[in-house]
């Protein structure tokens, strides 16, 4: 099967400033940083693939190296089925990169020129260039202030006119780095809506999406890959994440007439990893239930039916996942330890 | 597509100096009184330039306006190329132009040729002002000849450019080719006074220099009205360079650009 993006071994290395004294010491040794290390990736057609990670962990590099704009040092990768060291202008033909970097654009001409001119560098002739800005405007609602100077433009704004930029020559593949960065909350939710609902869901574009917005990768991404030092740390869908780190579900019921020999029942179960229970502060007569079960599509069932004929009432049932703030702590964590 | 892109290059360029309407007009206030300045210092001279300017008519006023005239090619020449790369690094515009399939050699070329276009219309206002208000005798210039000349011209100081822009590609400042042939031109390439008025030895340096043979040449053109065959020599040596320099600063930038990709510093500054 062929992946939009594969990454088999990819190894980058930067080479680290070095002070005066140093050099002159010694004038050949080269010092170098490790910046990608040995990483592999596979992101499938139509995918929406995020790449969590905190500042320095590699994400920019990963993306600049699969846009051609840095070279590796070793590994090989391909996008869209073109190899990074012999098709590069086949690959820039594929794909589009969208930065929260604002300087990117001519703040003294309007959106509509900065549009046409890189749509006119991506080898559009005039008609198609205006065609495809015409409806990429649309996509993105933003056919309003487009004619208006470039620097005039609120952040939101000029975020979207990023993307727009990113999808200018219609790209199969969309590489966003760090999308929502400053963006207030509404228009950072504006941005990942357009995302996952019109560019992945209706165009079906492949998004390879850097963030280090936790709640951003959560509420987006099909899979997830958390990378640090360079290093690609944990890969799978944030469910998946979330039991390579923890097995246990976490549930919290509000119950009437719960009795101690219940809890006991409950307990002796090797499916419920930990139980515990307290009065409502609000209300003493019902009581708090605290479970983390172990499998928990077969053990639910079985501590309800326990309550249920033990004669309590369940008043209601919440379903709590582990956040990702602690699936990604503990995977960075774990790392930690092992090195 | 080229020509759509050279367009698209200059139509931005163009939007970009307009927009800013004080500097793009005080530019010419500049020339006018450069000019202005020259004719002066040319009067203090007066017929005791003379002996060292016969091959040229022996008037400074019009050696000198044709020096500084078209010397600014070289200064465009030598650090628009590298300007490009440099404002493109610092604006954060460059990475955004390298995710096209448009290749980095075109962005860079076509990225200059606005400044070359408002070097001409500068080159032509210092030659009006001279002429129609200074008194500079052009009555029969060639200027087939001349045209061929500033062709070459731009083609040889390019070249040093597309070098010098290789340096910055790699080093982002300090780049020693365009300070040493800036200097040098304008020191030993009779920009503002003869090449015969310095020593034999210094005057070596000169024959080094693309410089040293745009300027005779185009003196002679426009101010003596040479024939072809009497400007061979010095259009041979200026297609010479061009021939030599131009590979090379190709091969260089080539050079550039892959070590800079390979040290992640692109679009660094």
């Amino acid at each position: 099967m062929a992946y939009a993006i594969e990454t088999v071994g990819l190894v980058k290395r930067f080479p680290r400033r070095r002070k005066l004294s140093q050099i002159a010491r010694h004038p050949l040794r080269r010092e170098t940083i490790t910046a990608l290390s040995g990483v592999d990736l596979r992101v499938e057609e139509g995918e929406l693939f995020g790449i969590l990670g905190p500042n320095g962990a590699g994400k920019t590099t990963l993306i600049k190296l699969l846009c051609t704009l840095v070279l590796p040092d070793a590994g090989e990768a391909w996008v869209g089925g073109h190899n990074v060291f012999h098709d590069e202008e086949n690959i820039k033909r594929s794909i589009g990169l969208v930065t929260g970097e604002e300087r990117s654009f001519y703040w003294r001409l309007s959106g509509r020129a900065n549009l046409e001119f890189f749509a006119t560098l991506h080898n559009m002739s005039s008609f198609q260039a205006r065609k495809r800005i015409n409806r990429v405007l649309e996509t993105l609602e933003l056919q309003d202030k487009v004619d208006d100077l470039f620097y005039t433009y609120s952040t939101g704004m000029k975020q979207k006119l990023a993307l727009a930029r990113g999808l200018i020559n219609n790209p199969e593949i969309l590489f966003i780095d760090e999308p929502t960065k400053s963006l207030d909350p509404s228009a950072a939710q504006n941005i990942r809506k357009l995302v996952r609902e019109k560019l992945v869901k209706e165009q079906g574009k492949t998004v390879f999406l850097a963030t280090h917005n936790l709640e951003e990768a959560e509420q987006i991404c099909d899979r997830l890959a958390i990378i640090d030092r360079g290093k690609i740390l944990s890969l799978g869908t944030p469910s998946e994440m979330r039991t390579t780190v923890s097995k246990e579900d976490r549930y919290v019921l509000k119950l009437r007439a719960l009795t101690d020999e219940t809890v006991e029942k409950i307990r002796k179960d090797k499916k419920v990893a930990h139980i515990s229970y307290r009065p409502d502060p609000a209300n003493p007569s019902v009581s708090i239930l605290e479970v983390r079960l172990l499998e928990h599509e077969s053990a639910l069932p079985l501590v309800i039916e326990a309550l249920v004929t033990s004669g309590a009432s369940i008043l209601d049932c919440s379903h709590f996942e582990v956040p990702l703030e602690d699936v990604f702590a503990e995977v960075v964590k774990r790392k930690g330890d092992n090195t | 597509m080229m020509w759509r892109k050279i367009l698209a290059f200059v139509r931005r360029d163009f939007s970009i100096t307009a927009s800013y309407r004080l500097s793009f007009f005080f530019q010419f206030f500049g020339i006018l009184f450069s000019v202005v300045t020259f004719y002066f210092i040319a009067k203090l001279f007066g017929k005791a330039a003379i002996p060292y300017l016969a091959s040229y008519g022996g008037d400074y006023f019009s050696f000198v306006l044709i020096g500084i005239a078209f010397s600014d090619y070289l200064g465009v020449g030598l650090s628009s190329f590298a300007g490009t790369i440099r404002q493109g690094q610092m604006l954060g515009t460059l990475e955004a132009m390298l995710v096209t399939p448009t290749r980095v050699h075109s962005i860079v070329l076509f990225s200059s040729i606005w400044q070359f276009l408002l070097t001409s219309i500068r080159v032509l206002a210092y030659i009006l002002l001279g002429v129609f208000f200074f008194g500079v005798n052009m009555t029969r210039p060639n200027i087939p000849a001349a045209l061929l000349i500033l062709i070459l011209t731009i083609l040889a100081f390019s070249s040093l450019g597309i070098i010098s822009a290789s340096f910055i590609m790699v080093f982002k400042r300090g780049d020693p080719l365009n300070w040493v042939m800036g200097s040098f031109s304008t020191l030993f390439g009779g920009v503002l006074f003869p090449i015969t008025i310095l020593p034999d030895w210094l005057q070596k340096i000169s024959y080094f220099l693309p410089i040293t043979y745009s300027l005779r040449a185009m003196r002679h053109a426009l101010l003596q009205s040479y024939p072809f065959q009497a400007l061979g020599f010095d259009i041979l040596i200026l297609a010479l360079f061009s021939v030599v320099l131009l590979p090379l600063g190709i091969y260089a930038f080539g050079v550039g650009v892959r070590r800079a990709k390979k040290d992640g510093s692109l679009t660094h500054y």
